[in-house]
């Protein structure tokens, strides 16, 4: 019989008693946005940091959405963190963060427009945008050469469109909360995203006529 | 009410546009986030814990000790150690024992240092739960 050290036994014993806790502990569970905003209202110094690596990506392609600017796209991901920073204490933990963080890299979109004078849409984008509804003018396209001319007519949209496709089809939010996000009545939300699908067709149009 | 878009060619630029990828931002945008962040409030406030914490630790010995030589003065110890001599004082009048013990004791100051000392302990646990909670997730 193999001599056991007493050391071994409550290493043993230890093993068996307090295993299943930290086993439980140290899974590799991904938290809840409302968790880990609890947490770093605790003081948890590593949840705040979680929700910038979750959400970076989303706010840095709105933010370029609406800038065409990899520069201004990250300072204003930069700023929007650290409004949200400062903001979480007096937000409820139980919203969705995403359209939050959205919002605020929106406002701050806005600034940036004011700032570079740039426009939010153009005058003549204002109207209904009417494309060619007859027939299917991409017949000739595969999916593959549709999906590489729409990533560069994207670009000729104005800032607005291209943040409100972005928002609906890469960030997959609802209306509801590009509503919120955008701070605009849902209709208007709807009007946008429709004229700028109308725009976008008729970008492609032209560009398939060339 | 406005026709949403359901024609053929519309559908199949919805699926472009539900395929585009993201603008993806550099590699290290989020840890050059992260690091602009400043530290965590719980941290000044974990400072302003201990603080307190050390202040009521202070508080509650100094009346321990002023509650104990308050006791010593009015004779609590001596009648304790009289009642421990002859323990037939306590059986054959505990009611005259006990009310002599009772006046030795300086009840304001006993209550006063074990709310100082209770304030204490519970500063500590609340300071060292997040840690101890840590260990926990840690190991």
């Amino acid at each position: 019989m193999p001599i056991v050290s007493p050391l071994q036994i409550l290493a043993s014993i230890a093993r068996a008693h307090v295993a299943p806790p930290f086993a439980l502990s140290s899974a590799n569970v991904e938290l809840s946005d409302a968790a880990l905003v609890t947490q770093h209202l605790a003081g948890d110094p590593h949840a705040f940091a979680e929700l910038v690596k979750r959400y970076t990506g989303a706010v840095y392609n709105i933010a370029f959405r609406f800038t065409n600017n990899a520069a201004d796209a990250e300072q204003i991901s930069q700023e929007t963190f650290l409004r949200a920073w400062r903001a979480l204490p007096r937000l409820d933990a139980q919203r969705p963060l995403k359209p939050y963080l959205a919002k605020i890299a929106l406002n701050l979109c806005r600034d940036w427009a004011a700032q570079t004078h740039a426009q939010w849409l153009d005058l003549d984008e204002q109207a209904e945008i009417l494309a060619d509804e007859t027939g299917d003018p991409f017949e000739n396209l595969s999916d593959q050469e549709l999906r590489t001319r729409v990533r560069a007519q994207w670009a000729q949209l104005p800032p607005l469109y291209r943040t409100v496709l972005a928002l609906r089809y890469s960030e997959e939010l609802s209306y509801d909360e590009m509503a919120a996000a955008l701070e605009m009545p849902l209709n208007t939300v709807r009007t946008h995203l429709r004229r700028a699908k109308a725009r976008l067709r008729v970008l492609l149009e032209q560009d398939n006529e060339t | 009410m406005k026709r949403e878009l359901q024609t053929p060619t519309d559908e199949r630029l919805e699926q472009a546009l539900r395929a585009l990828p993201r603008v993806k931002p550099a590699n290290d945008l989020a840890a050059r986030i992260i690091a602009t962040l400043p530290p965590p409030r719980a941290a000044a406030h974990a400072r302003a814990l201990g603080a307190l914490m050390a202040l009521a630790a202070a508080l509650g010995i100094g009346l321990a000790y002023q509650t104990a030589f308050d006791m010593s003065m009015r004779g609590a110890f001596d009648l304790l150690a009289d009642y421990t001599a002859q323990p037939a004082i306590v059986t054959l009048y505990p009611r005259q024992a006990f009310d002599a013990l009772a006046q030795a004791i300086p009840w304001f100051m006993v209550a006063l240092s074990a709310s100082a000392l209770g304030l204490a302990a519970f500063l500590a646990a609340r300071l060292t739960a997040r840690t101890r909670a840590a260990l926990w997730q840690r190991v």
